[in-house]
């Protein structure tokens, strides 16, 4: 069963009781809110995600829930805390950010606890089995241009966020969540496709503007299909520059991805080791661009070479 | 100067070997080479110069008269062998070598 088969207001209920139990990627989550909206937006985004059924025999990684605060205050600025085991991590949000605040939240259920993976800050998108890994600091373009890949370029999507990689061997894990679009993104990317799909623009958040882009359905069907590093492109948005790749030397690759890992050092001998075998295997390059489809063009290019 | 540095006696007769339970790790990508060191968790970015004084380490604690022959470094001139008692003592800082108490 997927999400997508339950009416809005069928989902509503099961996030309010008992919650859902869904499954992305390797993690199992169980989900609970009573936030209002937040079935209608998760529905539209995450419809084509499956749903297991309950009692489930497989552990889960994270109970997540998003509680509506209890004080005085809610009757006229109403807040949702996100919780993870219990805890709150971090300080709420208004309750008609529900969404946002899940996302971000569920980014650090995976870069707290998901330690059995090598985790690298980057969008991942692939052909059949070969990634392309898309580093790069908030600003950069990163999570724009892996929209833009999968929207036109016929890539894969593996993540925005994160690159699941088992150190043992070196695979990436995809994790094809919604991708967060921020501010000029927002527009920059309704413009390079018009059918593309949105949730809700969410103003002021600590990013700005946020709207979250739904997966493409090919890729939330192959969210068990691993794929290997090839290549690491670190883009830089520059207005008005034209896109060029530019091939980075090896010891400068080693250090960058090695600085890149959230838990390079919690993994020790074996996330040295696993990035060695990134940077021996991957070509990598820096990429400046002003425009997304030269840009799109210019990677899809890379892969014929 | 800082004493640690000063060529004296008591400097150029310690020996020296890779600490003690050490089993690192290597990697190298052009002239660059990293080292993991698994007892401190921590990557050193080394120089070729560097590699070779922990590779004879590897194999024997030396002292620093040792060493300069092992690199064949003929010299008595006080400012060509300051440099190698100041990588020993950094790689000691470090925890990748340690003085050898025999």
């Amino acid at each position: 069963m997927k999400i997508a088969d339950l009416t809005c207001a069928e989902l509503a209920q099961r996030l309010k009781t008992p919650g859902i139990l869904w499954r992305i990627g390797p993690f199992l989550v169980h989900l609970r809110t009573l936030a209002p909206d937040f079935a209608i937006q998760f529905h539209l985004l995450y419809g084509e995600y499956p749903l297991e059924p309950e009692p489930c025999p497989d552990i889960i990684d994270f109970h997540i829930e998003l509680v509506r605060d209890t004080g005085l205050r809610r009757w006229w600025r109403p807040k949702v805390f996100f919780t993870m085991d219990g805890p709150s991590p971090f300080s709420p949000f208004p309750l008609d950010h529900a969404l946002p605040l899940f996302e971000w939240g569920f980014n650090y259920c995976i870069a707290a606890r998901a330690n059995q993976y090598l985790l690298l800050h980057t969008a991942v998108v692939a052909k059949g089995d070969q990634a392309l890994l898309l580093p790069g600091l908030p600003g950069s373009g990163k999570s724009t241009l892996c929209a833009a890949l999968i929207l036109k370029g016929g890539w894969r999507l593996l993540s925005d966020e994160f690159a699941l990689l088992r150190p043992t061997t070196g695979e990436i894990f995809p994790l094809p969540r919604t991708i967060a679009l921020k501010n000029d993104s927002i527009a920059a990317i309704r413009a390079f496709d018009a059918n593309v799909i949105l949730g809700p623009e969410f103003p002021k958040t600590r990013k700005g503007t946020v709207a979250h882009m739904q997966p493409p359905l090919e890729s939330v069907q192959a969210a068990n299909t691993t794929a290997w590093p090839t290549w690491v492109v670190c883009p830089q948005f520059r207005q008005g520059a034209t896109a060029q790749l530019e091939l980075i030397p090896k010891d400068h690759g080693f250090l960058r991805l090695s600085a890149n890992a959230f838990n390079y050092e919690l993994q020790g001998a074996r996330g040295f080791q696993a990035i060695g075998r990134i940077t021996r295997t991957c070509t990598i390059y820096d990429l400046r661009f002003g425009e997304l489809g030269e840009a799109v063009n210019l990677l899809t290019d890379l892969i014929k070479t | 100067m800082d004493p640690r540095f000063a060529l004296t006696n008591a400097n150029t007769i310690q020996k020296w070997a890779i600490s003690p339970g050490m089993h690192w790790l290597w990697e190298q990508f052009d002239e660059t080479f990293f080292l993991f060191n698994p007892l401190s968790n921590e990557t050193h970015i080394l120089n070729i110069l560097t590699v070779k004084i922990l590779q004879i380490l590897e194999k024997k604690s030396v002292t620093l008269t040792e060493l300069l022959t092992h690199l064949d470094i003929k010299t008595n001139e006080k400012d060509a062998i300051l440099p190698y008692q100041r990588i020993l003592h950094e790689l000691d800082r470090l925890g990748l070598i340690a003085p050898f108490e025999s």
